[in-house]
């Protein structure tokens, strides 16, 4: 009888494994990830920059919407470094669903000084830029590009010499060395949230400054850490209307008359 | 005490409860106890959770009442074993209850308000009749013109609050739009009506743009011809019932919601989680099982679509640009109004690809999924001229 007694205690210590299995799990599933819909299409590339020992693993998407438009404006993605695929891939999503080709760059390396590693991705981004323009969907001379953390430091020093990128998107973003930014004036639009630790509101009212950002151009909100919890939709909307007020995109027109073509 | 009367402004479900709390709003509770689902489900819950570790204590009562050793022992205690499997099976109880519970997180992933000194808040009060008003928060951008700004009228979901769906709107604040949120009868702050009153809940958005209009001609900050409707779950029913049957409204964002609400509450259900989700709506109150007359009422396959509204606000047919007037959103594993109700209204309504995007994880929060929405929703608008 106590056979049965081991049997069932064996089964319940089983189901409870299971159940905790399950529960370290759904703890653990990011919240940011993979955004998986019909309406995106993605494709991996390898981008070997001037300079550069390793190439640089990059991601192009495009909305499945768009695949017969013309040219667009296209979008880079400059993740925070560190962030490894598909971490990044919601805010590549966002971009790619309005229609822009957009590449997001794998930044895993951690172990270079912080001013090297601005200066290579700085660097980089005229390979990035060729990878997003031999898709022949995109318009050369219409570049954009979102960067958050130090890679957005990347994004601003690359378009102050490269007169194709237009629009910059900076997400909690460090001090900016002044003298390495100009003629950006007008093109660079910023985020950061108060409550950041890592890098403190100080930083985000000195680049205001060096930017001279207007109201529309900033957007500084009260809770959100350096990850913006809680906020990425927020700053998806800030971001995206400034991207859309820069280049005016052309898109198909649904009016109450009927549909219009571009 | 409401919110409105508290003077406190909430910019997050969270505070907003918290609120509640301080002022010791409570709600009054409905438990459908005539549902024949909710009894089976909660009988079968008891059988589960309290049952064996009842059961494991019989070969001791044998033991004892026979005076028979049938080598339930350890030790050389007859009780021992029992009370190791009782306590083995609590154990399994309270696992199995983190785990829906942690499950449930999913629904809500919001921990911090979104608040900006650039976004301005404004309280309203929306006069439904009988001297009873809907609280509601006017939010401004800085991109909001002053004058003769468009309003998008954000509707919460069912046992939902206004400031549910503030991540998804506030957005749209930047691309100068006026967002109107506000509390539904029965929920969030205020205080009549039930959270069960759907018809009542649906209709109330009428009401909702006439304050719109009025305020308009008032003030002159709002533009009363220039109104978007916006909701999400239950709110979004209202939007694609009254919203979408009044021509006050120029177009209309649903996501996550239902086409026939028969056939989403009568649904087959596919997993343990479908079943805790229907128990937690018809412990709130709801009625999962409606006649044909009330689903005809609340659907709108039924109700609205390709109708508007015509002699004493009956809904008659008309010629209508769904192409124009309706976007959709959904995920696919969506365990509260499930996926099949957005094909329906696809291919009701023979939506163009632009108009929809569905995504195939993220459940009935677009948890996850929040950026590639606004991205798609900012697209929606841009295809409309803004």
């Amino acid at each position: 009888m106590i056979v049965v007694f081991w049997i069932a205690l064996i089964g319940i210590l089983g189901a409870i494994g299971v159940l905790i299995a399950l529960i370290v799990k759904n703890k653990r599933t990011p919240r940011w990830g993979v955004i998986p819909t019909d309406h995106l299409q993605k494709k991996e590339v390898s981008i070997i920059a001037r300079n550069q020992e390793k190439p640089y693993r990059g991601f192009l998407y495009q909305s499945t919407d768009f695949v017969e438009s013309l040219p667009m404006p296209g979008m880079i993605v400059l993740p925070k470094r560190g962030t490894r695929y598909p971490a990044f891939e919601h805010w590549a999503a966002m971009l790619a669903l309005q229609g822009f080709p957009v590449l997001a760059v794998e930044l895993s390396d951690k172990k270079a000084p912080e001013q090297q590693y601005v200066d290579a991705v700085a660097g980089a981004v005229p390979a990035f830029k060729d990878v997003l323009v031999k898709t022949g969907k995109v318009i050369p001379s219409s570049i954009g590009i979102f960067g958050l953390g130090t890679s957005a430091l990347a994004g601003v020093y690359a378009s102050s010499t490269d007169p194709d990128v237009k629009i910059v998107c900076c997400s909690g973003m460090p001090k900016i060395d002044a003298s390495r930014a100009k003629d950006v004036k007008g093109k660079i639009f910023i985020a950061q949230c108060k409550d950041d630790t890592a890098v403190p509101v100080e930083d985000f009212m000195h680049n205001k400054e060096v930017f001279g950002a207007g109201e529309l151009s900033c957007l500084l909100l009260q809770y959100g850490g350096n990850d913006f919890i809680a906020q990425e939709a927020a700053i998806s909307g800030f971001f995206s209307i400034a991207i859309h007020k820069t280049f005016k995109p052309r898109y198909k027109q649904f009016t109450p008359e009927g549909v219009v073509m571009p | 005490m409401s919110l409105q009367q508290a003077g406190t402004i909430s910019s997050s479900s969270k505070e907003a409860e918290n609120i509640d709390k301080v002022a010791a709003i409570k709600r009054k509770s409905g438990i459908n106890w005539e549902s024949k689902f909710l009894q089976r489900f909660l009988e079968e819950l008891l059988l589960i959770l309290g049952v064996p570790p009842v059961l494991v204590w019989i070969p001791t009562w044998i033991q004892a009442a026979a005076g028979t050793d049938l080598g339930w022992n350890l030790a050389g205690y007859d009780w021992l074993p029992s009370l190791i499997l009782m306590l083995a099976w609590f154990g399994l109880d309270f696992a199995l209850v983190r785990w829906a519970m942690s499950s449930m997180e999913v629904f809500s992933r919001f921990p911090f308000p979104n608040r900006s000194d650039q976004i301005t808040y404004e309280k309203v009060e929306i006069p439904v009749g009988g001297g009873n008003v809907l609280p509601g928060m006017i939010i401004k951008g800085p991109g909001t013109p002053q004058k003769n700004s468009p309003v998008a009228i954000v509707c919460h979901g069912l046992g939902g609050r206004k400031e549910d769906f503030y991540p998804f709107g506030i957005p749209l604040s930047y691309l100068g739009l006026a967002l109107l949120f506000y509390d539904s009868r029965g929920h969030g702050q205020t205080t009549f009506g039930n959270k069960w009153d759907i018809g009542f809940i649906i209709k109330d958005f009428s009401k909702v743009l006439d304050f719109v209009q009025a305020r308009a001609k008032e003030k002159g900050d709002l533009d009363g011809s220039h109104i978007i409707a916006w909701g999400g779950s239950m709110g979004g029913g209202i939007v694609l019932n009254e919203a979408y049957l009044d021509r006050r409204v120029r177009f209309i964002v649903a996501a996550c919601t239902w086409a026939d609400f028969m056939m989403t509450a009568t649904r087959h259900l596919k997993n343990f989680m479908e079943h805790v989700v229907k128990a937690g709506y018809e412990i709130m109150g709801i009625n999962l099982n409606p006649t044909k007359l009330q689903n005809r009422m609340v659907s709108p396959i039924y109700n609205s679509f390709n109708r508007t509204k015509g002699f004493f606000d009956h809904p008659v047919y008309a010629e209508v640009n769904n192409d124009y007037r309706v976007v959709l959103a959904h995920d696919k594993d969506d365990a509260v109004v499930n996926y099949e109700n957005f094909e329906m209204i696809r291919d009701f309504l023979k939506m163009p690809r632009e108009n929809y995007i569905a995504f195939d994880k993220g459940n009935h929060a677009f948890a996850g999924m929040e950026t590639a929405l606004v991205g798609k929703m900012m697209l929606w608008f841009w295809m409309r001229g803004y």
